[in-house]
């Protein structure tokens, strides 16, 4: 097993409301060893890419949509599907990101939406 | 709208692999409706609790952040909590917090059997949450 330590900030102020938004958390995660997987996908059209088999175990995803070229910018988006339900339920601009614990069963694809975009990830197994 | 910074960053060396883990991002700005902002936090024993209702509407999309803070807020116990979405009938699972673990989520709103809720486990845990709604 390896530990990874992990980190998250969300900042800021929102016009309305009365306080600043302010969520710190930075907990340690226990992987397995070696159990990184890592990949860079330009979405094409129509297409389905699976990046979690419904079959693999527990694991962590970092997914981004990295833009045009991997610059940040572009219009296109990324939509996040489970593989066992076919669930639409995630969308990345670009520049957006995600972090999510993966249950076995459950299973990742990504497709594209609107417009040609880049996307990287890694996945880690959990013990 | 308002623009909140966000950073993530993941960290470390794993037995095995050639290179060190190194994911950083930093100060990422995301665009958010102004007021916008559902926090809360609470205790979960038995059945569920809707975030956000499904149906939200075409182009209504959310920032999710969930955490399982364990047995009373102290990151400790077993307890898990599943995260689904809303669909009426049959739920389909997203994801599972064990204590500790957190999630950051862009969630897609014009989708009709979408939404976001949280559910028991196996054991009772507390939690906390916010969402702003994306611009």
């Amino acid at each position: 097993m390896a530990t990874l330590q992990s980190f998250f900030n969300l900042t800021g102020v929102i016009t309305g409301q009365s306080d600043p938004v302010s969520i710190s958390v930075n907990p340690l995660l226990t992987v397995g060893d070696p159990s990184i997987t890592t990949g860079g996908i330009t979405t094409a059209a129509s297409t389905n890419q699976e990046i979690i088999a419904a079959a693999d175990a527990d694991c962590y995803l970092y997914v981004r949509n990295t833009g045009t070229g991997g610059s940040g910018g572009g219009t296109g988006q990324i939509e996040i599907y489970t593989v066992s339900s076919g669930q639409l339920f995630g969308d990345l601009k670009a520049g957006d990101f995600a972090f999510i614990p993966i249950k076995t069963g459950t299973g990742i694809k990504l497709k594209y939406a609107t417009a040609v975009t880049n996307v990287e990830y890694a996945i880690f197994t959990r013990p | 709208m308002s623009t909140l910074k966000a950073t993530f960053g993941l960290n470390g060396t794993m037995t095995g692999q050639s290179d060190p883990v190194t994911i950083a991002i930093n100060d990422f700005g995301i665009d958010v409706d102004n007021p916008s902002v559902t926090s809360g936090s609470g205790t979960m024993s038995a059945g569920s609790k809707v975030l956000i209702e499904n149906a939200a509407g075409a182009g209504v999309d959310y920032y999710v952040y969930i955490r399982n803070t364990g047995t009373g807020g102290g990151m400790t116990g077993t307890g898990k909590l599943k995260i689904t979405d809303e669909h009426a009938s049959s739920v389909r699972q997203i994801s599972l917090l064990e204590v500790g673990d957190f999630l950051f989520i862009p969630i897609i709103g014009d989708n009709t059997d979408g939404g976001v809720q949280i559910m028991y486990d196996t054991a009772a845990t507390n939690y906390v949450y916010a969402f702003f709604k994306r611009v």
